[in-house]
């Protein structure tokens, strides 16, 4: 059964009748999406997202899988009921989708930003801002690791055979990696500014790559020349999609737009506006090819046909709490909705962000929300939420009055903002207080 | 009104790492942290040079574009500065620098997410000038001090030079023309939008 | 979204002073006939100031 099919009726969108191809958005992150992935089948998503969380979803419903301690940045499926995930907290897990529960593989030196699967989907590659490229046997035995990129590397992509490794890195260059030797055989390219994406089609012989300053090129692989240039104005280039059934290439970038290109002749099919606001962080392409995936500032995933790219609805749209004009606003709430909001929210209706929610947190134990995954440091805390307590927090900073917390580094200075954060906490947290 | 820029005249460029010092010295940045560092281009190449490289202040900066909370804002010499307080510490702001300005310390043992930290332009940021927290957060305000950033102030071959825009690509092209030749000052078109010679 | 505010008027003599030690004895030397012209560094100014802090480095970038 198709997947859209279940997503339009779910979603309840304009569309009466049940048609293939028709715009859907899935919402249930907390913050932007970073990666997606489309199961072999095309019946499941997964998502990665700055809410800490991935997700799966089925027929349009999200099954949330929680163990890493920051933000996801990649994910991929390995087989119907196994998948890899990795992101800020360094850590590559594997997931197994059926129980929802994942072991970590192991760990990089600095956040982890993409990942890789070998064509025979027995080893998963990551690219690390340590400058490092992890390689790691979905068996469980030990990794290996590629060392050569002078800066981080943001992007892996497996060749035909799975003997070769392509990586682009913010060290400006492209460099090819002999997989069983574990070494590097190749610098494809050495350019200026730092490489943020790539895509690959090698038996058509052709590399992508998107960079931080724009650039959209084609490379032959043979000769490592170009072959077709797309850059444009906008910057930067943030992810690419390939789609081999159809020979379409998806770039997205920094300005909010989608490119499709049709790689039998280079030319551009469509160049179109995804989001209203901000970037296009992660495309995907549907199993069939027939629809782009696609994710920006929006917590949500958009899906447009290829036919009908922007019908729909655009990301970017929303109103964001933390963008609201801080002259609308007493200063309690202003420090609230621009520091707070983007991981924290005040009501009881359980809407997942990367933090609790604040709900009645006056009087609530350290660690005490149900449900939501807490570092050992809050697990293990033995003091309450009281005026005293979140003063210190920010007063000494999250990183120093409960170490080894999820929260990240935030010190307000000033005492007064302090006791108007506190102030404004007091009623807004209360049962019947107000909930955004 | 002036235009605030830094132009990096590689045929200058020493490699003392001059610059890199004094920024460090001057806003005493924390551990693991160049908000200015010397880089070496077309490496390996005949046109092998070496170019001291922060934050740019670019012109339609792609840093702001992509920034999820709005942290960054641009003064009207265009210096584009960012709240360290309203930083999330996310990183998406690095995959949209042509420069590699942004930089991220770790903070603590546990590697908790921190914020981020670059070039000022000796300018401070959105604290109480001269005050203890703007010092901390964003290091040394030189410009309000009447003076301007350190690192070109420091270079003792004036390869790196900060300053009002139309002054100093009138000190470059007086330079090109003096010694016949210039690659064109370099990065000014990708921020600034236009060629330095 | 600049937000200096109260601290405003901080500070401009702690600012003189710190202004008169620090700047190169030798700088202000080469500048001495045109110091005149240039104007008072203002304490809380945001933009670039034309002091003689600035002129001395202008002219020390033109060889």
């Amino acid at each position: 059964m198709r997947l859209r099919a279940f997503l339009t009726v779910l979603l309840l969108l304009p569309s009466a009748g049940v048609l293939a191809g028709d715009f859907f958005k899935l919402t249930g992150h907390g913050g932007p999406v970073r990666g997606i992935d489309v199961s072999p089948d095309g019946s499941r998503l997964l998502t990665a997202s700055f809410d800490y969380s991935v997700g799966l979803w089925q027929a349009g419903a999200p099954i949330w899988l929680e163990a890493h301690d920051a933000a996801v940045n990649a994910v991929r499926f390995i087989d119907a009921s196994t998948a890899v995930s990795a992101g800020d907290d360094n850590h590559v897990r594997l997931w197994d989708l059926e129980r929802g529960v994942s072991e970590r593989l192991g760990s990089h030196r600095a956040k982890v930003v993409s990942l890789a699967l070998s064509p025979d989907r027995s080893l998963v590659a990551s690219a690390s801002w340590d400058g490092r490229i992890g390689l790691w046997p979905v068996s469980g035995a030990p990794a290996r690791f590629l060392e050569g990129h002078s800066a981080g590397v943001n992007d892996v992509v497996f060749s035909a055979d799975g003997a070769r490794l392509y990586s682009g890195s913010t060290d400006g260059t492209v460099r090819v990696w002999d997989v069983a030797r574990g070494v590097q055989t190749r610098h494809m390219l050495k350019g200026r500014f730092g490489i943020n994406t790539l895509a690959l089609d090698e038996e058509a012989g052709w590399l992508a790559y998107g960079g931080v300053d724009g650039a959209t090129r084609i490379l032959d692989l043979e000769s490592a020349r170009e072959i077709a240039d797309f850059t444009l104005q906008r910057r930067p280039i943030l992810a690419m999609a390939f789609d081999a059934e159809s020979d379409r290439l998806a770039v997205g970038d920094g300005e909010g737009f989608i490119k499709v290109i049709d790689s039998r002749g280079w030319t551009v099919l469509r160049d179109f506006r995804a989001a209203l606001r901000g970037p296009v962080w992660a495309v995907a392409f549907s199993a069939d090819g027939q629809d782009i995936l696609a994710a920006g500032i929006d917590d949500a995933l958009y899906s447009w046909p290829v036919a009908a790219l922007g019908s729909g609805g655009l990301m970017g749209g929303k109103e964001r709490s933390f963008l609201r004009d801080p002259a609308s606003m007493g200063n309690g709430e202003r420090q609230f909705q621009r520091k707070c909001s983007i991981c924290h929210t005040l009501g009881p209706e359980g809407l997942r962000r990367a933090g609790p929610t604040l709900f009645g947190i006056f009087g609530r134990p350290a660690g005490g929300v149900s449900g939501y995954k807490y570092s050992r440091t809050l697990r293990e805390a033995e003091f309450v939420w009281n005026e005293d307590t979140i003063d210190a927090l920010f007063d000494e900073g999250p990183d120093r009055f409960v170490p080894g917390t999820k929260m990240p580094m935030q010190r307000i200075a000033k005492p007064a903002d302090r006791d108007d954060l506190i102030a404004f906490l007091k009623y807004a947290t209360k049962e019947g207080g107000r909930q955004r | 009104m002036a235009r605030a820029k830094f132009l990096c005249d590689a045929e200058r460029c020493i490699e003392c790492n001059a610059c890199v010092t004094a920024c460090k010295n001057e806003h005493e940045v924390p551990w693991g942290i160049n908000r200015r560092r010397v880089v070496t281009i077309n490496d390996g190449k005949p046109g092998e040079r070496s170019i001291s490289v922060a934050c740019m202040h670019c012109s339609d900066a792609p840093c702001m574009a992509v920034c999820p909370v709005d942290c960054f804002y641009q003064n009207e010499e265009g210096v584009v500065l960012h709240s360290n307080a309203l930083c999330i510490g996310c990183g998406y702001c690095f995959y949209a620098c042509p420069f590699g300005a942004p930089q991220f310390p770790q903070a603590g043992n546990f590697g908790s997410r921190g914020k981020m930290d670059k070039c000022t332009f000796c300018a401070g940021g959105p604290e109480e000038t001269h005050s203890t927290a703007e010092f901390a957060k964003y290091g040394r305000n030189r410009i309000a001090e009447g003076k301007l950033p350190l690192c070109a102030e420091m270079c003792s071959t004036k390869a790196l030079l900060a300053g009002d825009g139309d002054v100093l690509s009138g000190i470059y092209r007086e330079r090109v023309v003096a010694r016949g030749f210039g690659s064109g000052a370099w990065g000014w078109g990708t921020a600034y939008g236009q060629k330095g010679s | 979204m600049s937000s200096r505010t109260d601290g405003e008027k901080t500070n401009r003599r702690d600012f003189l002073k710190l202004a008169s030690v620090s700047v190169p004895a030798a700088a202000v030397a080469a500048v001495a006939g045109k110091a005149a012209e240039a104007a008072v560094p203002d304490a809380n100014g945001e933009r670039m100031q034309d002091t003689p802090h600035t002129r001395a480095y202008y002219e020390s970038a033109r060889f």
